[in-house]
């Protein structure tokens, strides 16, 4: 379990995060949403322990990171960069940070084998990531991050760039690990991602939570309502509702529909209303 | 110690893999080194004599007895000439330097004893002044040893003498107590003249010669084994210093490229402290760095006759030396955020390093003041100490002094690097 507690963070005079508090439940996906600039790859630096903090409290396993900084070696991240060395193999790539999280000898093999097995790049294990799509680098990324077993698992925006074969056995490599018990943050910019992964996502937005919960209780919090459009011999019909089939049985009693579609609010939708539409450069 | 190794392992995998990287690091010092090794070397139709066209207006037995002289000299390069086309080579970087033998020059040589000395007209470039030294010492030299041939000439000298005693005696600027001192002089002068020409042996002839003003004897301090130094003893070192420069660059480079990449992060995430980083990259960058340089050396000793004083020295020496560019590695790395940046930054400082410090050109063409300036230069420091265990003959005191000077440098660069190590 991971618990955020009124966290600030200041850089020199810009306040990355004002307060920031959310809980992470253990064996869940959880989605850290927001624009550029929210705070989330802050967030995720506090998580992982590489960053300090002005004021707050951050649990994990309800120990305190500030007192226990171990604690984070339990944590995996893949990084939004591909941070791989291009000119070694894939293997030793793994190894290397496998050794890194003091795995040695044939603990380190497996793990190695494991991790790339994992991601289906095994065949590939002695060629060098040069050689490499960019699906198959961002696979070899998440291999990066597990291959030390970690419980906690932070992704940075794990599919930016690849094509919607990887993308997919990326999110079956999410499910997987998932099931096996492991806890994983997940930071994206694509909302369809979120909603189709997370339990719970939260909403950040000048480093402030703006809402947490599942994808289901924000779209009912701040999801617009349906849309119901009709087509009928009088012509084409929206209507604002949350009960679709009362409207349709009123309408069929005056007019003859000739189709109709539902228009759902989405967590796209939710993202906008919280964070607003105006773009973020920063 | 087992994740020093593995970043040090790891840097040293991307290094072999990088052929630009590995080639500048193993293969330019020894190319640097022979190149320089063969360009200085002597042997072969090229001579290292300083060229110089030569006119004679005076044409007399004298002139042309002169510039035989020179011509027969190992250290010139003469072409007779005429003053047009000596002016032209001169001023069109063809020649250094043109010498002119006037009207009078015969006359004044055969008079030694009164009037003006012959006279040379010495034209030079002006941007080879270092060489217009040289060849004034040189001309004085052959200027003595054509006084000295004339001297043996002893009918030469009587009538000269005669002559002399003449001038004395038509002149009337001189007080006559200065006079009658010259012409007892020139009279004794004679009368030696005479004296000698009755006598011909090869002792008296010999006793005429003897008129040197200074005899050197030249020797070259070399080995105590007695081997003759050849230039690639000279230019290993300078090879083995840009090797190393070459690395220091390299790995201060892929520093910075793992901050870039994002492998740095990743090495962060891992909890592995700054120091633990540094290490390996210093590892890996101590272990190129002497292992080139022992390769060097061992090509150099095998292939080109570079010779050793002492192998126990040289390693130490390498050691000492590649622990000092591993400091100033890491202090290279963080001058910038970017790897063009510090790749820029540090060949900006590598080439007055190396030029301040003799790995360009031998110290000893440079100015006072900027061999002076050299102390400030590892690079210096780094060729002395090589030089020292090959062909100086250093004792281990002498040794102490360059090594302990590198390791100096090397413990603040490094102190200095490690505390402004900046992770992001």
């Amino acid at each position: 379990m991971i618990q955020f507690i009124d966290v600030f963070k200041t850089y020199e005079d810009t306040a990355a995060l004002k307060g920031l508090s959310f809980r992470v439940n253990r064996g869940e996906i959880f989605g850290l949403l927001g624009p550029n600039g929210a705070g989330k790859t802050t967030t995720v630096h506090i998580l992982a322990g590489i960053l300090p903090f002005d004021r707050g409290v951050v649990l994990i396993h309800d120990k305190n990171i500030q007192d226990k900084p171990d604690i984070c070696k339990t944590i995996g991240i893949a990084p939004q960069a591909l941070s791989l060395y291009e000119n070694l193999t894939a293997e030793e790539n793994i190894a290397f940070f496998g050794r890194l999280f003091g795995l040695k000898g044939n603990v380190l093999k497996q793990s190695v084998r494991d991790a790339l097995d994992f991601v289906q790049l095994a065949a590939w294990a002695d060629k060098r990531v040069k050689k490499f799509s960019g699906g198959m680098k961002r696979r070899l990324n998440l291999a990066a991050a597990i291959v030390h077993h970690p419980e906690i698992l932070i992704l940075d925006e794990p599919t930016v760039g690849v094509d919607p074969q990887s993308r997919n056995a990326i999110f079956d490599n999410i499910r997987r690990l998932k099931d096996e018990g492991c806890t994983i943050v997940y930071t994206t910019h694509y909302m369809e991602e979120a909603q189709q992964l997370c339990d719970h996502v939260a909403i950040i937005d000048h480093g402030r939570l703006m809402a947490c919960g599942t994808v289901l209780e924000l779209i009912a919090r701040f999801g617009n309502q349906n849309v119901l459009v009709v087509e009928t011999e009088n012509g084409v019909k929206e209507f604002k509702t949350n009960d679709p089939l009362s409207v349709l049985e009123n309408l069929k009693e005056k007019e003859t529909i000739l189709n109709f579609r539902l228009e759902r609010s989405n967590l796209e939708q939710v993202f906008l209303n919280l964070t607003g539409h105006s773009l973020r450069d920063a | 110690m087992q994740t020093i190794l593995s970043i040090a392992i790891k840097d040293l995998k991307l290094l072999l893999r990088d052929r630009g990287g590995f080639f500048f690091t193993f293969f330019y010092p020894i190319l640097f080194a022979l190149f320089f090794g063969l360009v200085f070397s002597p042997g072969g139709d090229e001579t290292n004599a300083i060229k110089i066209d030569a006119v004679d207006l005076d044409q007399t037995p004298q002139s042309k007895a002169f510039l035989a002289l020179l011509n027969s000299a190992a250290e010139l390069d003469v072409v007779l000439t005429d003053s047009l086309h000596a002016s032209r080579d001169v001023l069109g970087g063809k020649k250094v330097a043109y010498i002119i033998l006037r009207k009078g020059f015969g006359a004044a040589r055969e008079n030694p004893f009164w009037g003006q000395p012959p006279q040379i007209e010495l034209g030079i470039d002006p941007s080879k002044k270092a060489d217009a030294g040289i060849l004034t010492g040189i001309l004085m030299k052959y200027g003595v040893q054509d006084m000295q041939n004339t001297f043996t000439d002893l009918s030469l000298m009587e009538k000269s003498t005669d002559r002399a005693l003449r001038s004395l005696q038509e002149n009337t600027d001189l007080p006559p107590s200065e006079k009658n001192v010259l012409s007892d002089l020139f009279n004794a002068l004679k009368k030696l003249w005479q004296d000698s020409a009755l006598n011909t042996s090869p002792e008296n002839q010999t006793a005429f010669k003897g008129f040197e003003p200074l005899t050197i004897k030249e020797k070259s301090v070399v080995h105590k084994s007695g081997r003759v130094l050849n230039s690639f003893s000279i230019t290993f070192p300078q090879g083995i210093v840009w090797g190393i420069l070459a690395c220091v660059i390299s790995f201060a480079v892929s520093l910075v490229g793992e901050r870039t990449r994002g492998t740095l992060f990743r090495i962060q995430a891992a909890f592995v402290k700054k120091h633990i980083v540094l290490g390996g990259k210093a590892l890996a960058s101590f272990i190129v760095s002497f292992s080139m340089a022992l390769a060097l050396v061992l090509i150099g000793f095998l292939i080109f006759g570079v010779q050793v004083h002492s192998w126990l020295m040289l390693i130490f020496a390498l050691f000492m030396v590649s622990i000092s560019f591993v400091g100033v590695m890491i202090l290279f790395s963080v001058l910038g955020k970017t790897e063009r940046t510090v790749s820029g930054l540090g060949w900006a400082l590598v080439l007055p390093m190396a030029m301040l410090g003799g790995g360009m050109i031998p110290l000893a063409f440079m100015p006072h003041w900027l061999q002076t300036l050299s102390v400030i230069s590892p690079v210096k420091w780094a060729i002395l100490s090589i030089e020292g265990s090959l062909w100086r003959s250093f004792t281990w005191g002498q040794l102490l002094e360059p090594v302990s000077i590198l390791l100096l440098i090397g413990l603040v660069s490094f102190g200095i690097g490690l505390n402004r190590f900046k992770w992001e």
